[in-house]
């Protein structure tokens, strides 16, 4: 009953950091039409820095920094090399990947330089255990749920009810038709691109004390779970993208009651296959 | 002349072993990581499908062998039919789901599909070694009236040419051929194929099937000649994790140009000489400069357009 309770939170919270990610994913993808692989790369920086910022700025302050930063450089990556006149999709895809690589190794090369070790334990910013029975569950995965729920609505009222999110809005849906009226189409899809940056770094700031461990190629595997989150969620679908994260955390931690946690994911990912097999467009995509 | 230079580069390829002994390991290493990324050229350069999971192949073709070799006690060409026919199933069934999905999503599908043989294949260390990996014997290459060890660098270097030099006439063959036009017609228009009558989600699947053999076929002599498998061959950009990453076969062929003939082998070349250099002077550079690689060769790309 107790081991229940815990896998019931802990897919929730899980399902929270996933949903943090495959919006990113899905936001920059209704903007720009760019499916972003230096997404699980932006993660690592935001697990990095604020491991790194901790010591002198707090945890929480650290929580705030960085994924300001990631954020900024996201906003510069956008508009330094996503020229999105639209090509061939597959091209931004490359150029993605190309900023991934680029991100990934300077990490390594900074680490390596600074501190000489490429993995580093990271320590929980508060104890708080929580009594479940006879069993603890850490308080501080609660309160990285609570951060990252006030982020989502958060996110929900800036994209429905500002004028910003209106703008975000007419550049999904239309982009000529956004320029023809006025707006500023190429600085609202490189904001976009700084935000979808600045959730993915504060998802690895949040993850950091959970997984107790940062190293650059944090990301990788990452990257590819919350890639197929966004795409059997539909790209560009924000509600959809919440949905599936949630499915995708809730079968990975329900199946790990009765498998190893490898297989557990493996049958998480084929279940969220399953969706994609179906609805080629994913569960919240149009057309 | 000019087919004097070309005799002689071909002699001197045929006769590396003997004339440059240093240089064979780096020939073995072309010559498989170039058929690999002829593999991929094969979907990407000619029918313009983005596949970042062609080391599942790869793995596969791997696999096939040491476990043929492991449980089936069979001889040298009963390991090399068991990689490719490995791989050539795993093809099939992954490529069946995934041509069904289009642009982004092939991509995508993809990936996952590398992702979960990867934790598959760790979760059942019991016969794949897991991460650790297993190595084992690989049995002798058996020619009518010789049997070749395969320890010896000159027989894994002939070889590891052989295998280049049938996937290079297989990929000069098709794309001569009318499923080479097929493929071409899918990459440049699909709705023009379409309209033509061509079947899009069989040329695709075919391709796919086609260039899961090849990269099997790369990956079994990768493996006899190792005499070693590892879970780590299934693992999405798991050469990016490495100190010394392999080459990447979409790097390789992203280099050379996407749908010419010899482009993954001049890209895979450049690959090895690059990180023969860097490993000399700055080991962690080698990585860095593969992003700009990739960034520098997408640019010129679109310029190009």
């Amino acid at each position: 009953m107790e081991l229940w309770a815990l896998t019931l939170l802990n897919a929730l919270v899980w399902g929270l950091l996933w949903a943090l990610l495959a919006l990113g994913l899905s936001l920059i993808y209704g903007a720009l039409g760019v499916l972003n692989l230096a997404h699980g790369a932006l993660y690592m920086l935001g697990a990095l820095l604020s491991w790194a910022l901790a010591p002198t700025l707090s945890f929480w302050g650290s929580l705030v920094v960085a994924p300001t930063i990631v954020g900024l450089m996201g906003f510069g990556l956008a508009r330094l090399l996503l020229d999105t006149r639209e090509r061939d999709p597959l091209t931004s895809l490359l150029i993605t990947f190309g900023i991934m690589l680029i991100l990934q190794q300077l990490a390594a090369i900074f680490l390596q330089m600074t501190t000489g070790e490429l993995r580093h334990a990271v320590a929980a910013p508060v104890r708080w255990p929580i009594a479940i029975g006879a069993r603890f569950y850490e308080g501080y995965r609660v309160v990285a749920a609570l951060v990252a729920s006030a982020v989502l609505l958060g996110l929900w009222a800036l994209w429905g009810w500002t004028r910003w999110g209106c703008l975000l809005r007419a550049v999904r849906d239309n982009r000529e038709l956004a320029r023809v009226v006025g707006i500023p189409v190429p600085r609202v899809q490189a904001s976009v691109f700084g935000l979808g940056a600045a959730l993915a770094g504060l998802a690895g700031a949040l993850v950091g004390p959970i997984t107790r461990e940062v190293s650059p190629t944090m990301g990788i595997e990452v990257l590819l779970v919350s890639v197929f989150i966004a795409v059997a969620g539909g790209l560009g679908s924000l509600g959809g993208s919440l949905a599936v994260a949630f499915l995708y955390s809730f079968s990975e931690n329900l199946l790990t009651m009765l498998t190893d946690p490898l297989l557990a994911r493996a049958g998480a990912l084929l279940a969220i296959g399953l969706i994609v097999l179906v609805r080629p467009q994913g569960l919240g995509g149009t057309s | 002349m000019k087919r004097l230079i070309v005799l002689i580069t071909l002699v001197s390829i045929g006769l590396v072993p003997w004339l440059w002994g240093s240089a064979t390991l780096l020939g073995i290493n072309l010559c498989i990581w170039g058929l690999l990324a002829l593999s991929l050229n094969i979907l990407y350069g000619y029918t313009g499908l983005l596949s970042l999971g062609q080391g599942v192949y790869f793995a596969l073709g791997a696999y096939g062998a040491a476990w043929a070799v492991i449980y089936g006690n069979v001889n040298f060409w009963g390991a090399l039919g068991a990689g490719v026919l490995c791989a050539l199933g795993g093809a099939v069934i992954a490529g069946w789901v995934s041509v069904r999905a289009s642009g982004f999503g092939f991509v995508v599908v993809t990936l996952v599909t590398a992702l979960i043989c990867y934790l598959m294949a760790l979760s059942f260390d019991g016969i794949t070694g897991g991460e650790d990996g297993m190595s084992f014997r690989a049995p002798a290459l058996a020619l009518p009236g010789l049997a070749l060890s395969i320890q010896n660098l000159s027989v894994r270097y002939y070889l590891a040419l052989g295998a280049l030099l049938a996937g290079l006439g297989i990929v000069y063959l098709v794309s001569k051929s009318l499923l080479g036009l097929a493929f071409r017609a899918v990459r440049d228009d699909e709705i023009a194929a379409a309209s033509l009558g061509y079947d899009i989600v069989q040329i695709k699947l075919y391709a796919f099937v086609l260039a899961g053999a090849m990269a099997g076929l790369a990956g079994t002599v990768w493996s006899l000649s190792k005499e070693f498998v590892r879970a780590g061959l299934f693992q999405p950009f798991g050469a990016f994790l490495s100190a010394q990453p392999d080459p990447d076969p979409l790097i390789a062929v992203l280099l050379g140009g996407p749908g010419r003939l010899f482009g993954p082998l001049v890209g895979t070349g450049m690959l090895l000489a690059l990180r023969e250099f860097f490993a000399g002077v700055w080991p962690q550079g080698y990585a860095l400069a593969l992003g700009v690689v990739i960034l520098g060769c997408v640019c010129k790309l679109c310029s190009a357009r």
